[in-house]
């Protein structure tokens, strides 16, 4: 007998995905995460536009991770057409892409996993009696909104990112404010290290074979952009060659493709790999609370992502407001270079606040003429599968509600991006 | 009165960009428009007090035909769209709203409508359905009636 469990949407992720669970008298017969993406889609249709016209086109997979896809995207099409960006231009792109990460790990931490260990099916319930939570996830939601808005001109697409720097630059006082508005964030993102110390991580998906891939900083600061992947298990390859090490493989059930190192093992990217890979670049108070909760930044359990994401608040607020000081302390700042559009091949990745996002890009004749991209959450996908399925199988007697909910809370620990953002409201 | 339009939606998504085409036209006219795109939070970062709301989004509908312009009030927008609220974000644009509306006091008085266009296609794609660019101009003119005083 099959009884096929099926959760139509997975509650509070990103975008929209299902779990289907197929149980046979022996317990857990299969396990798919149904994943409706659409990068393939974004790839194709910007095949023939101009390259400019293609960059303002790959930040809209999704909204919440707008600034990842444009400024690596960006990057690429630099590479592609042999241009350099000056260091300033680096470090305005690097706070832009910290709003992204504090806006995203706030949203993440407090609205979407949250409430599953406190027992609410949204945040709008835990109101009443979590209200401090809800507006500190708030807070730290909007400070990273804000530098989002200040040097991407808008919160979502950031359209003032362009090749070669930025449209135009927020004033010296809008610097100053942000780094306020960021100092007094800082100690939400500590309470938020605290909070998240104290939620349980599930022994059922414990994980001694994960393997973790990050960026290997390039200029040895633990950040986002970098030329090097590293891998937990000692390797590094070149970003260029991530086509040879992160193979793509189709299955049935799934829009998006499976990710698999070396063509064959299942791995695992995010916040929780940035710390496996990273931690000994890790500085200031981040690194102070990395050893004070070392034990806790699992390397072999999925659900140390949350408590990774947290961490990494309290140092990218740290990391911005030491980057708005070096940006201040070079004022006044050129906003951009101008670029020669060459012919080229451009390949970049950087760390998403989902993990690693990579993108190659392709330019003739000031044309797209390829373009390929992995997503954090189909890097994901194929290990995420089996963490499901080992929830699956320690609780495969328990209710069906109960066996949802677990698996649920397995997925919602990636922190996927299940872009299609379909977000209608039905009457 | 001030009028702020909160304009819902991803443009990629064929008929769930309607909201965004018809922010864009009303912000061409001198509106007082955000584009919050698949993310209701927003507001809170552009939301300077005024005393109307008007939020424009595209509705999945069995009842209404494609096309069709729905326009709710006040009470009603969390009373009919409470239980059907269908967002692949964690949470629904409405309920994002209420939780805004629970923390920010400026928000709990304001006057709110919700204007959805029943959609027909809701997949990958940039062109809107014959059926809802032709509530484009519906919308549009409903906004203005709405915004006039």
């Amino acid at each position: 007998m099959y009884i096929p469990i099926t959760v139509d949407h997975i509650a509070r992720v990103e975008g929209k995905g299902g779990i289907e669970i197929i149980m046979s008298d022996e317990g857990v017969k299969e396990v798919k995460l149904n994943i409706i993406e659409g990068p393939r889609f974004f790839e194709a249709i910007t095949i023939g536009k101009k390259v400019e016209e293609a960059l303002a086109v790959y930040p809209r997979i999704c909204s919440f991770c707008s600034a990842a896809h444009k400024l690596t995207a960006i990057e690429a099409a630099e590479k592609a057409v042999g241009f350099t960006p000056r260091e300033e231009i680096q470090d305005l792109r690097d706070l832009l892409y910290i709003g992204d990460m504090i806006e995203s790990h706030a949203l993440h931490l407090y609205l979407l996993v949250l409430p599953d260990y406190l027992g609410y099916s949204n945040p709008l319930e835990m109101l009443d009696k979590y209200g401090k939570e809800i507006r500190c996830a708030m807070a730290l939601k909007n400070i990273g909104a804000r530098i989002m808005d200040a040097i991407g001109s808008r919160a979502i697409h950031q359209e003032n990112a362009i090749m070669g720097g930025f449209g135009k630059l927020p004033t010296r006082a809008q610097f100053e404010e942000l780094r306020e508005g960021l100092k007094e964030a800082f100690p939400m993102a500590e309470h938020t290290v605290e909070l998240f110390s104290k939620l349980e991580q599930y022994e059922e998906v414990k994980d001694k074979e994960m393997i973790h891939m990050a960026i290997k900083p390039r200029n040895g600061i633990y950040g986002i952009f970098g030329d090097y992947v590293k891998v937990s298990d000692g390797f590094e390859f070149p970003v260029e060659d991530y086509q040879k090490h992160i193979v793509e493989r189709v299955v049935e059930h799934s829009f998006a493709k499976h990710s698999f190192y070396n063509g064959e093992k299942p791995f695992i990217v995010g916040a929780i790999s940035r710390i496996v890979n990273n931690a000994d670049l890790l500085y200031g108070r981040a690194k102070e609370l990395y050893a004070q909760y070392k034990d806790l930044l699992r390397y072999d359990n999925c659900f140390a992502n949350n408590f990774a994401q947290a961490l990494e608040l309290v140092y990218f607020i740290e990391r911005a407001i030491d980057i708005i000081g070096d940006i201040l302390a070079k004022w006044p700042i050129k906003p951009r270079d101008e670029v020669e559009i060459r012919d080229g091949r451009g390949v970049s990745i950087t760390e998403a606040p989902r993990g690693l996002v990579a993108y190659t890009i392709e330019v003739k004749d000031g044309r797209v003429v390829y373009a390929d991209i992995i997503t954090p959450t189909a890097m994901n996908l194929a290990i995420m599968e089996r963490h499901v399925r080992m929830m699956a199988e320690k609780h495969c007697q328990d209710t069906p509600e109960r066996l949802k909910y677990l698996t649920e809370m397995t997925v919602r620990a990636y922190d996927p991006c299940i872009s299609c953002s379909v977000h209608v409201v039905k009457l | 009165m001030e009028t702020l339009i909160l304009a819902l939606g991803n443009e990629l998504m064929k008929d769930d960009g309607v909201g965004l085409k018809v922010g864009r036209i009303l912000a061409q006219k001198g509106y007082n428009v955000i584009e919050v795109g698949t993310d209701i939070f927003r507001l809170q970062r552009y939301y300077n007090g005024e005393e109307r709301l008007i939020i424009i989004d595209a509705i999945l509908s069995e009842k209404f035909k494609p096309g069709e312009v729905i326009h709710l009030s006040d009470e009603e927008v969390f009373e009919k769209l409470k239980a059907e609220i269908r967002s692949a974000h964690f949470m629904g644009a409405i309920d994002g709203l209420k939780l805004l509306m629970a923390l920010d006091e400026r928000l709990k008085n304001v006057e709110l409508h919700f204007i959805g266009v029943v959609a027909k296609e809701v997949e990958l794609g940039m062109e809107l359905s014959e059926e809802v660019e032709k509530a484009v101009s519906k919308v549009v003119e409903l906004v203005k009636e709405l915004a006039k005083n």
